[in-house]
C-alpha cells in the first residue's frame, strides 16, 4: 500500500468513527457485548477443561476385587488393565497395604489389634487417559471374574463433559447470534458514514479514484471500532473473572481439581480471541456494507 | 480524439436520451455542446466518464472503445478527464489546498510533488493566497477556480465542464470561460455543456446542439443560436508564450 494512501486511509478511518459518535458508540457496544459473551463462555471452557483433565490425572476410580481372590485371577486383571489402551497408569494396593492406609486415616491403630487383613480385598487404583470412557471402562471390568465393584469419582467428570459440550453449542450460538446483530450494526454505521459523504465520494469517483481508495477508510473504521469493542470486552471479562477467582479461590488449593485458572494465564488468550475476532468482525461487516453502497 | 459512433442510449424508463449521435471532437478542440434542459447534455457527458454505457454504438477515446472498459479500469480512464460542474463540488471541510491535492492523492502522486505542483495550479487559477482558505469561504467564482485548479492538476487530456458558469455572475462567467480558454491553448480538449447564450456567442468556438437525443447543429465556429452546417477542419492551435505556464510541469 502506498504511504499517502495508507495515511489518507488510516486518517480517514478514524475521523470516520468520531464522525457520528451515536452510532459508532452503539456499534462498539454491540461488539465490546458479543466478544465479553464469547469471552464469558471461553473462560468457562477452559475451566472445565483444565477441571477434566486433573480429574483424569487423579486416580478417581478405584476397583475392589474380591476377598481371597487367587494368584492367577490377579494376574488376569492386572493383563486386562495393562492391556486397556484408555488406562494411564494403575497401582495395586495389597490387603495388608489397605489396612495400613485404613488404620492410618483412622489414627486409632489399638481398635484394630485384633483384626487381620485377611478381611480385607486387594484393590486397584487407575487413572484413565480419557475420563470420558469411565462409564465404559466400568462396565468392562465389572464383567471380569473376581472384580467385585469398580467405584467411579464421575458425576463431576461427567456434569464437565456434558457442560463443555453445552457451552460449545451456547458459544456458537450466541457468537452466530451476536455476530449477526454486530454484522447488522456495523452496516448501519457504514450506511451512515457513506451516506453522510455522499458528495464526498461522488468527487472522489469524478477524480478517479479506485474502488479501494474509497472502501479502505470505511473497513479501517469498522476494524478500529471492532479493536476497541474487543478491548473493552476483554477488559470487563478480565476484572469480572478476577473477581470472581478472588471470590471462589479463597479456600481452594491451586493444584485442586475444582482450582479455577488464574486470571493470568487466560488474560492472553482472551485479549488474542477478542481483539482478533472484533478486528475481524468490524472488518468483514464494514467491507460487505461498504461494497453494497458504494459502487465507481 | 473523442468520437462518437452511432450512439444511442435508452434508460430503462423508456427515455431515449440520444439517438444515433455521431460527431468527432479533435485533441485540443474547444467544444460547446448546448440544447435545452433534458435534451441529452448530461447524458452525453455520463457517457465519456462512463457513468453510463450506450445502449447501442461506440465511444471512442484515442481510438479506445471506452463503452466496453471493465468497470474496475473506470477509475483509471477517469483520471484523464477533468470534471468541472454547475455547483463545484468541492469538499467543504478541506482547505483549497487540500481539496486540489486530494485530486493527486488519488492517482498516487508523492507528498513531494503533491507540494511542489499544488501552488501551481493555484497560481494559475488566481488563487495562491487562498490555499489555507475553506471553500465556503470564498466567492462563487473562486469556488469554481478551485474546481478548475483540481480537474487540471493531473494534467487531464480532456476537461468536461457541465454548465460552469451557471451558479456565477457575468463577470465571473468572463474569468472562468478565459481561465478554461487559457487551459486549452496548452492542447487540453475542452468540452463545455452550457446554457449560456452570451458566452457561447462570444466565445466563437465549435457549438454541437442536442435537441430531444438528436444531433441537430455541430457549428465550427457558430453562435447559441445560428445555424452554420458547413464545419471546417479543426486546426490546432499555436501554445503561445502564455501557455506554456499552465502546464504546472512546464513550470515545475
Amino acid at each position: 500500500m502506498r504511504a499517502t494512501l495508507l495515511r489518507h486511509s488510516l486518517s480517514e478511518g478514524l475521523n470516520n468513527l468520531v464522525r457520528h459518535p451515536l452510532v459508532t458508540l452503539a456499534s462498539i457496544t454491540t461488539i465490546a457485548l458479543m466478544l465479553f459473551m464469547l469471552a464469558a463462555f471461553s473462560i468457562f471452557s477452559l475451566n472445565a477443561r483444565q477441571m477434566m483433565a486433573r480429574a483424569g490425572e487423579q486416580p478417581p476410580i478405584e476397583i475392589t476385587l474380591d476377598i481371597g481372590i487367587s494368584e492367577d485371577q490377579i494376574a488376569s486383571i492386572t493383563a486386562e488393565l495393562e492391556s486397556n489402551t484408555n488406562v494411564r497408569d494403575f497401582q495395586i494396593y495389597s490387603p495388608e497395604e489397605n489396612f495400613e492406609t485404613f488404620k492410618s486415616n483412622l489414627g486409632q491403630d489399638e481398635l484394630f489389634s485384633d483384626f487381620s487383613a485377611d478381611y480385607i480385598p486387594y484393590t486397584y487404583a487407575v487413572r484413565l487417559i480419557d475420563p470420558a470412557g469411565s462409564q465404559n471402562f466400568k462396565d468392562q471390568l465389572e464383567g471380569l471374574n473376581g472384580v467385585r465393584k469398580v467405584a467411579l469419582e464421575i458425576r463431576v467428570m461427567e456434569f464437565l463433559s456434558k457442560a463443555i459440550i453445552w457451552v460449545n453449542y451456547a458459544t456458537l450460538a450466541a457468537f452466530i447470534a451476536l455476530g449477526v446483530i454486530s454484522f447488522f450494526i456495523i452496516s448501519n454505521m457504514v450506511r451512515v458514514a457513506v451516506f453522510a459523504r455522499g458528495d464526498e465520494i461522488n468527487i472522489m469517483k469524478y477524480v478517479g479514484a479506485t474502488n479501494w481508495y474509497i472502501r479502505i477508510p470505511y473497513i479501517l473504521e469498522g476494524a478500529f471500532a471492532g479493536l476497541i469493542g474487543g478491548g473493552v470486552a476483554w477488559l470487563a471479562a478480565y476484572l469480572t473473572y478476577m473477581r470472581l477467582f478472588d471470590l471462589f479461590m479463597t479456600r481452594t488449593l491451586p493444584t485442586d481439581v475444582l482450582a479455577m485458572i488464574p486470571p493470568i494465564g487466560i488474560a492472553q488468550i482472551i485479549l488474542m480471541l477478542n481483539l482478533g475476532l472484533g478486528i475481524g468482525v468490524g472488518a468483514i461487516g464494514s467491507a460487505v456494507s461498504v461494497r453494497r453502497y458504494i459502487k465507481v | 480524439m473523442i468520437e462518437f459512433r452511432r450512439v444511442s442510449k435508452t434508460y430503462q424508463t423508456g427515455t431515449n436520451a440520444l439517438r444515433d449521435v455521431s460527431f468527432t471532437i479533435e485533441n485540443g478542440e474547444f467544444v460547446f455542446i448546448i440544447g435545452r434542459s433534458g435534451a441529452g447534455k448530461s447524458t452525453l457527458i455520463k457517457l465519456l466518464t462512463c457513468e453510463e454505457r450506450p445502449s447501442s454504438g461506440q465511444v471512442l477515446m484515442d481510438k479506445f472503445d471506452v463503452s466496453k472498459i471493465k468497470r474496475r479500469f473506470v477509475p483509471f480512464l477517469r483520471r484523464n478527464i477533468g470534471m468541472v460542474f454547475q455547483d463545484f463540488r468541492l469538499i467543504h471541510t478541506k482547505s483549497v489546498f487540500q481539496n486540489v491535492a486530494f485530486a493527486m492523492e488519488i492517482v498516487g502522486s508523492s507528498t513531494k510533488a503533491i507540494r511542489r505542483r499544488v501552488p501551481i495550479v493555484l497560481s494559475i487559477v488566481g488563487l495562491r493566497d487562498k490555499a489555507l482558505d475553506r471553500p465556503r469561504m470564498l466567492s462563487g467564482g473562486e469556488q469554481q477556480r478551485v474546481a478548475i485548479a483540481r480537474a487540471m492538476v493531473n494534467n487531464p487530456m480532456l476537461i468536461l465542464a457541465d454548465e460552469p458558469t451557471g451558479n456565477l455572475d457575468p463577470t465571473n462567467s468572463e474569468a472562468i470561460m478565459a481561465l478554461l480558454e487559457q487551459i486549452n491553448r496548452s492542447g487540453t480538449t475542452v468540452i463545455i455543456c452550457t446554457h449560456d447564450r452570451d458566452l457561447v456567442d462570444r466565445m466563437k468556438k465549435r457549438v454541437i446542439e442536442i435537441d430531444d437525443g438528436l444531433l441537430v447543429r455541430d457549428d465550427c465556429q457558430g453562435s447559441y443560436a445560428q445555424s452554420n452546417p458547413v464545419c471546417q477542419p479543426y486546426i490546432k492551435p499555436v501554445v503561445g508564450p502564455v501557455d506554456e505556464h499552465i502546464r504546472p510541469e512546464a513550470v515545475s
